[in-house]
């Protein structure tokens, strides 16, 4: 597993909500947590460092600023990567997000992402699922989701689910109905309202919605990398059923 | 047997399509003022189907064509002519008015019983297979 470390450039105060937007279907948790983060005016606080990840900087206002980042303002925190996460980082990538959470304290973490859904063509509003690592967490939810009950989950949220399971972290996976393999802002800003209501952060999603078009040419490249990583993680076994399901 | 000649130059052009994709990203041609958009192939029982994320088109806009019985070709102008400078992108200069895309079919298709539609900035492509 290769290692990769949490680097906090400021301190982070313990007992936040920790939100992840990581590249996966239709890129909806970057487009949700990216416009969370600008909206609320978060300040960056640290990065994620690995030898594992691509050998790159993304350049901000002349600033070179690692591709994964986290943010923080308030009560929440958020984690946000600007490329595609290599298939083989995945395992490190998600023990160091669940530790760094429970060295922290972390009340929640809330994960947001796609459920690629053939006719999304035709879906007016995407309907929002949660997984979710207990029970109780079903009270919180309310009406904002609706609870997946059987399935399979790839990826990194996958992993981040089962180790905060293991390590007795709540968490929150929220997938809203999407595109696979193009950028879904719409879905992205189904999923953030899904996000107020749990965390009662207020948002507009509307720039999301209005500039969906620009959204999705910005994002056309990091989608395409992102699906060649999905492919190599099998991510399709989504769509299959599991074989204990009765 | 040998490959026909047009569909000899079909693969030439994706080929160098892809060469320079993997050279610049993006699939921008500059000397055509084109964008490759992203694109997903399924096969069903019946036909195949293609849908191209093509962002700023218009329906009347949109040119498909078959070419033999299994290479589809995609052409969509923008409503706009789209500069890189507008999209924030300013390390490279350069702009596209429409998306072009040559699409190998995994099979043989009924090109004039194809139909397509654009919704939420989607392109879908219907093509009956042939048997």
């Amino acid at each position: 597993m290769e290692s990769v470390l949490v680097v906090e450039r400021k301190e982070i105060p313990q007992g936040f909500t920790l939100i992840n937007g990581l590249p996966d279907v239709g890129l909806v948790g970057v487009l949700a947590v990216s416009h969370l983060v600008s909206s609320l005016e978060m300040e960056e606080v640290g990065s994620i460092e690995s030898e594992a990840l691509p050998p790159l900087v993304v350049l901000h206002k002349g600033l070179p600023k690692p591709p994964i980042r986290i943010f923080f303002k308030e009560s929440l925190a958020a984690i946000v990567s600007e490329t595609a996460v290599p298939s083989d980082t995945v395992y490190g990538l998600a023990d160091a997000v669940v530790k760094w959470a429970g060295s922290k304290k972390a009340k929640m973490v809330i994960s947001v992402g796609g459920m690629a859904v053939q006719n999304r063509q035709d879906i007016e509003k995407p309907k929002v699922f949660a997984a979710l690592t207990d029970e109780s967490l079903v009270e919180i939810l309310g009406h904002s989701a609706e609870v997946l009950q059987e399935g399979y989950m790839v990826g990194p949220y996958a992993l981040i689910l089962k180790k905060c399971f293991d390590s007795k972290i709540s968490a929150v996976t929220l997938l809203a109905q999407s595109f696979y393999n193009y950028p879904d802002p719409e879905a992205a800003a189904a999923v953030l309202e899904s996000l107020e209501k749990i965390t009662g952060v207020t948002l507009d999603v509307s720039e999301l919605l209005q500039k969906g078009e620009e959204i999705r040419l910005k994002a056309k490249d990091i989608m395409r990398r992102t699906q060649e990583e999905m492919s190599k993680m099998s991510k399709s076994q989504e769509y299959e059923v599991p074989p204990l399901y009765i | 047997m040998p490959e026909p000649r047009r569909r000899r130059a079909f693969n030439v052009e994706r080929d160098l399509t892809r060469r320079r994709d993997e050279t610049f990203g993006s699939g921008w041609d500059e000397v055509t003022s084109s964008i490759e958009p992203l694109s997903n192939v399924t096969v069903g029982v019946e036909e195949i189907t293609i849908t191209l994320d093509v962002p700023f088109v218009d329906q009347k806009q949109v040119r498909v064509q078959i070419h033999g019985k299994d290479v589809l070709e995609v052409y969509a102008k923008t409503k706009r002519t789209v500069r890189f400078d507008d999209l924030g992108i300013k390390h490279r200069s350069g702009e596209f008015t429409c998306y072009r895309a040559l699409v190998n079919l995994p099979g043989p298709v009924d090109g004039a019983r194809a139909t397509h539609r654009l919704k939420r900035g989607i392109l879908e492509i219907r093509l009956p297979k042939l048997r």
